[in-house]
């Protein structure tokens, strides 16, 4: 018979382990990539310089020319204008679930948005493809569906689950006492929700953003097949756009060796761009978050 | 609950040592992986003799096209040779041809036709032909269309139907990725730099490129003709454009009359191999022009060329 002290020392350990595994994962998957991305420099004709990623001319692998700017600009610019859509929705859903919505519709929204976000990627990209591009193409001065406005509305759909799920913990997590006092002063059913709920709920509803948009920007599938794919940055909403993620999945099975090992250095350049900016939330949200 | 404190304030240390061992043993497991995969590409390049069949290893290098074909045919022939092992590095059709010559590679893969120095030096085989049709919409009026003007709608100086004698809509420009062999093929037909294509969208997979013109009359793309064929069998409002008065179809790719073809070969320097080695190669040449991988072929969108019983099968 092992004791309860005893269990909870192994218990201890498994945990670790397991924490410990997860981390190792992600450090090696970090080391392969840039240990590919090395090779970036020593193969090809060997001028290449990270400095090349800005200063090329196009993106033109054939011809040796790297530029990947339209690619950042358009992955940002999608996952951007898909959480300007997203978190009000997203946020404007959770509050309407936990203070207007009755017991039961509140039941089925939430089901159906456990199940939306369980839907795989390429299903949004396939309607995306087959509804969305050929509606946008019969409005576009473009005469064409594959644009920036496709890739920020399927991006959209795709990531308002996350924002639902996460910010109404959040909400959900805000202390009844709040709700209570507030009741208790008079206040409103929505002047309880702006000046009570969503302050308190603050730090929740950051981090249910945050993770929209680390999602969105990683997004691959569904933004290749309705994005149009040229790499240019866009002057206008209608125009077609490249992601940086779409852009490896794109050419990554036909490339040679030093073609092969700049994507690899485009999706480290990804990596960066994602790990600066949740850096830069953590830092925002945590600094404004009153001490106590 | 104070008893719980206690053990996890004189437990720690110990913790701490066997998460990092954890740690540490992760990495050395991820480490080794690695290691081994490398080993894994050296090993094994010596031909061992066994009995019956046919054993020993096989490189094949050169054009990206013919690659993902010559590595499933290579599948089958390992399961029927067990003791075989092939090889698929690509690199290009001149690196193929050039590996061969210099006896570097067994066979070199080229998907254009060798030129007269290295056909002095090599054995040629073709496998399969690779055509590529340009493709629009069944509603799109247009007839015919010619490459000058190709050339001018993917270079972007025609950018309206209506210079083409259409009624007057934007020409939605369908590129494909880069590296693609469809990319390259019609590059050389147009006689046109990838880098100079202004295109308006850029589709990866053969499907892709199809909805992109199923789901806009304007549109027009490039693709494999098996692929675009099989879809208009589907009942897709999709039609292939002619070129210089011939029909795209698997029939004018596989008789060579339609201009927008190539073909794959297998190269094989015929003197520098070993007689034993030659053996194997031959047996490999002759599985990879026969009926049983003839459905490899026209699954990736080739037309077989191999034997006529093979051809009458697959249509």
């Amino acid at each position: 018979m092992i004791s309860a002290a005893k269990r909870d020392t192994l218990f201890g350990f498994v945990i670790r382990f397991l924490a410990m595994t997860s981390a190792g994962i992600m450090f090696l998957v970090c080391v392969f990539v840039a240990r590919e991305s090395w090779l970036a420099f020593s193969s090809g004709d060997g001028d290449f310089q990270l400095t090349n990623l800005a200063t090329d001319d196009a993106w033109n692998p054939a011809g040796q020319q790297f530029n990947l700017v339209p690619m950042i600009v358009g992955s940002w610019l999608a996952t951007v204008g898909s959480a300007f859509l997203a978190a009000p929705l997203g946020i404007g859903v959770a509050v309407f679930l936990n203070y207007y919505a009755p017991r039961n519709v509140s039941w089925v929204v939430r089901r159906l948005v456990e199940m939306m976000a369980g839907v795989p990627s390429v299903v949004y990209g396939l309607w995306g493809m087959s509804v969305l591009v050929p509606m946008i193409a019969m409005y576009s001065p473009l005469q064409q569906g594959q644009s920036l406005l496709a890739g920020i509305l399927i991006l959209a759909f795709m990531t308002v689950p996350t924002i639902i799920v996460a910010s109404d913990a959040a909400i959900q997590a805000v202390p009844a006492s709040y709700i209570r006092g507030a009741a208790a002063l008079g206040m409103g059913r929505s002047a309880t929700i702006w000046t009570v709920v969503i302050p308190a709920a603050r730090l929740g509803l950051i981090t249910a953003v945050i993770l929209q948009f680390a999602r969105a920007i990683g997004e691959t599938m569904a933004v290749l097949m309705v994005c149009g794919n040229i790499v240019k940055t866009p002057n206008s909403i209608f125009e077609p756009v490249r992601t940086l993620t779409a852009n490896i999945a794109l050419e990554m099975g036909y490339a040679g060796d030093h073609h092969r090992s700049v994507l690899f250095l485009s999706g480290l350049v990804g990596l960066a761009v994602v790990t600066v900016f949740m850096l830069a939330a953590n830092f925002l949200s945590n600094s404004r978050h009153p001490s106590t | 609950m104070k008893q719980l404190q206690n053990k996890q304030s004189n437990g720690w240390a110990t913790k701490v040592c066997i998460s990092c061992f954890s740690f540490i043993a992760i990495l050395g497991l991820g480490f080794l992986t690695i290691a081994g995969c490398s080993v894994g590409e050296f090993g094994g390049s010596t031909s061992k003799p066994s009995r019956g069949g046919f054993s020993g290893k096989l490189i094949l290098t050169g054009s990206s096209t013919i690659a993902p074909l010559a590595h499933e045919i290579g599948k089958r022939f390992e399961e029927a040779h067990p003791s075989v092992r092939i090889d698929v590095q690509t690199g290009g059709s001149s690196r193929g041809i050039r590996d061969a010559i210099k006896g570097a590679a067994d066979i070199g893969m080229s998907s254009r036709y060798l030129n007269t120095d290295e056909a002095a030096e090599l054995d040629t085989t073709v496998i399969a032909r690779d055509g590529v049709a340009f493709v629009v919409h069944r509603d799109n009026p247009i007839k015919q269309i010619s490459p000058t003007q190709l050339r001018q709608i993917y270079s972007g100086k025609i950018q309206n139907w209506s210079e083409l004698g259409q009624p007057k809509n934007r020409i939605v420009v369908s590129n494909r990725a880069a590296g693609r062999s469809e990319l390259s093929l019609i590059c050389d037909y147009l006689e046109i730099e990838p880098g100079d294509i202004q295109a308006d969208m850029v589709d990866g997979e053969t499907q892709q490129s199809l909805k992109s013109v199923i789901n806009n009359s304007k549109a027009i793309t490039y693709t494999s003709v098996g692929a675009a064929q099989d879809a208009v069998a589907r009942g897709e409002p999709l039609k292939l454009l002619p070129l210089d008065g011939v029909d795209a179809s698997s029939e004018t790719v596989r008789s060579g009359q339609f201009p927008l073809a190539r073909p794959l070969i297998l190269a094989v320097n015929t003197k520098s191999l070993g007689l034993q080695k030659a053996d194997l190669v031959n047996a490999f040449l002759e599985f990879a022009k026969s009926e049983e991988v003839a459905d490899a072929a026209v699954k990736l969108g080739f037309v077989p060329t191999g034997d006529s019983a093979a051809l009458s099968e697959t249509e």
